[in-house]
């Protein structure tokens, strides 16, 4: 018998452990209290392969810290204003995992505060599960980026706010780009603006973890000057006109 | 199955968004809980529910006959409301073939969009703004009565969390009144029986003991506001708002031991009642300090001074998180540093 069960366990040892895909929900049970800010750090199995976390749904509306994974740690932090009570989802992660990765999951520090005006510390409780992992093919919602400046930041300059949701997937990242002819580039929010005149159209790209695109256009708040609005057109027609005199004088040496 | 109307599951939602206030009474120890309630009903799920007349394809029971007609088709609309546009009301004449000939293209239900529409009651010809996950999605002035409608549409199906709040003739705001909604995709929820807690300001910010202070604010006109002035002892008084909605309070404050003091209220009207609204402190002392209301009205986090606190303030606050030597305009509990408390402290005075 001793024998038997020492076989089984150096096949058990001699065999990898079954993975698959799973999602999993990171979910929050205040009771009855309700709580308006979240701060926690979820402690992940050694061997957790994470492909993606997803705050579509959540009950955190504004990130101060969206979920990030570090090594085999998930830390965020984020607040809902006017606050919840109940049980609620804050994100959701798509991975690899095995049966027993979900026992092992496990929440260190976490901070729960009171919608009362001066932050109460509550106890609340933390949980993960297993859901039905859903396709996302509506792009994030529609949002209004906002230009704005305070002395306390960027030493008074003009910077972009911009945030907005995504009830599918979640919102992955935000893109920007300052005028019509460049590039967008991953930023966050608040992004300090490169041409301070406010003479370029911003454009503001947000993408969810289906890939799904909302791109909001803010448009130039000053005049722009005539060779900016038009220099690429006039230097087109001298282009043309260059090319038209040439050949004129192509066609009389010719002759 | 021919003829079969596919029925979803039943989506008809009611949920109870419970506010429960603790009422702590020290001498007459009584604690009471008050729940404040909204109805979230979904309009373009098949199922009919008060105030729904009707729901897509179910008329529940309804033709052109029990409406009063004698003849066509009656149909329902995307607000759930009946449409008897195609009802005839013949005297016996030709009039009837021509309606029932036209009653198969009236069978069609146009798919509804997803959107929402939020009833309730704030203050008379007050400023109501819904926020939709923490943004401005719509304001809207309450009539005279202090009803107020707001519909939004171009929704996604899933979780919201919106918030209503209102602020009255003098600038008072009160406080967020939060429910989480679950939005179907391609129907109307409909969220009803809101009721918005009365705004409170007071006279005074500091008081001679023994002199009167004034609670004054506003709610619904004829409603019973309960002023609650917690102290060691909580003292709970009764008043009726005028037509306009206003009410005014002169409190006793020999009553009251030297120091701080705060001050609350809640409305009632017809079986319903609210939540307390914000809290407004006061110190009873020996001299006369009266409050100005630009600082009553001027809110915390509120770090560019444009008498709001949003996504704006959020991001210089976001900025300065975990950072050295933060501005007082970011560090709301001046500890010296930005961290989720200070978070918290914002997300309570949010306007959007």
């Amino acid at each position: 018998m001793n024998i038997f069960l020492k076989i089984i366990a150096v096949a058990l040892l001699a065999f990898p452990v079954a993975v698959s895909a799973m999602t999993v929900v990171v979910e929050v049970d205040t009771g009855e209290e309700s709580i308006n800010a979240l701060e926690a750090t979820l402690m992940l199995p050694a061997n957790a392969d994470i492909h993606n976390i997803q705050n579509g749904n959540s009950a955190l509306l504004m990130w101060v810290t969206p979920p990030t994974q570090t090594d085999n740690t998930i830390i965020f932090a984020g607040i809902t204003p006017g606050g919840f009570a109940g049980v609620y989802p804050i994100f959701t992660i798509d991975g690899e995992f095995a049966a027993q990765d979900l026992e092992q999951m496990r929440f260190d520090s976490v901070t729960a505060l009171r919608d009362d005006g001066s932050g109460t510390r509550v106890p609340v409780k933390t949980k993960v599960s297993l859901i039905q992992s859903k396709g996302d093919t509506i792009p994030p919602e529609d949002f209004t980026p906002v230009i704005s400046r305070n002395p306390s930041i960027f030493d008074g300059k003009y910077f972009l706010v911009f945030a907005t949701q995504d009830k599918g997937s979640g919102i992955k990242r935000y893109e920007v780009r300052e005028g019509r002819f460049n590039w967008f580039r991953k930023e966050e929010s608040p992004y300090l603006l490169s041409y301070q005149r406010l003479n370029k159209d911003i454009y503001v790209r947000a993408i969810d973890n289906a890939g799904n695109k909302r791109i909001t256009v803010i448009e130039a708040t000053t005049r722009r000057s005539w060779w900016e609005r038009y220099g690429l057109f006039v230097i087109l027609i001298m282009l043309v006109l260059g090319l038209l005199v040439y050949k004129r004088q192509w066609l009389k040496f010719m002759q | 199955m021919p003829g079969a109307i596919p029925r979803t599951t039943p989506l008809w939602i009611l949920a109870l968004i419970v506010i429960l206030v603790l009422t702590y009474a020290d001498t007459k120890a009584h604690a009471a809980t008050i729940t404040a309630t909204v109805k979230i009903t979904v309009c373009g799920d098949g199922i009919v529910e008060t105030p729904e007349q009707c729901d897509s394809s179910n008329l529940n029971g309804a033709s052109c006959t029990t409406r009063g007609f004698t003849g066509g088709s009656i149909s329902c609309t995307n607000a759930c409301e009946f449409n008897t546009s195609s009802c005839t009301l013949s005297s016996g004449s030709s009039g009837s073939s021509g309606s029932s000939g036209g009653g198969g293209g009236g069978n069609g239900i146009t798919p509804v969009s997803t959107s929402a529409v939020f009833s309730g009651r704030a203050y008379p010809g007050s400023v109501v703004t819904l926020l939709k996950d923490a943004q401005i999605a719509a304001t809207t002035i309450a009539g005279t009565d202090a009803k107020f409608q707001i519909n939004i549409s171009n929704l996604s199906g899933g979780n919201y969390i919106f918030s209503v709040y209102s602020e009255d003739k003098k600038g008072l705001r009160s406080s967020l009144l939060t429910f989480p909604v679950s939005v179907t995709s391609g129907a109307t929820t409909n969220i009803s029986g809101i009721f918005i807690a009365p705004t409170i300001a007071t006279d005074k910010s500091e008081v001679r003991r023994g002199d009167n202070i004034a609670i004054f604010g506003q709610s619904i006109p004829s409603s019973e506001i309960t002023v609650s002035i917690n102290s060691e002892e909580e003292f709970f008084v009764k008043r009726t708002t005028d037509a306009a909605g206003a009410y005014l309070l002169n409190f006793d404050t020999s009553v009251l031991e030297i120091g701080q003091h705060q001050t609350k209220s809640k409305s009632a009207l017809s079986g319903e009642i609210t939540a307390f609204g914000k809290t407004v402190g006061f110190v009873v002392g020996n001299k006369n300090v009266l409050a100005e209301l630009t600082k009553v009205t001027a809110t915390k986090g509120d770090t560019n001074g444009d008498n709001r606190v949003n996504l704006v303030d959020f991001s210089v606050a976001a900025y300065w998180y975990k950072r050295l030597n933060p501005p007082a305009s970011a560090d709301l509990n001046s500890d010296g540093k930005v961290n989720l408390v200070d978070f918290s402290i914002m997300a309570f005075n949010w306007t959007g």
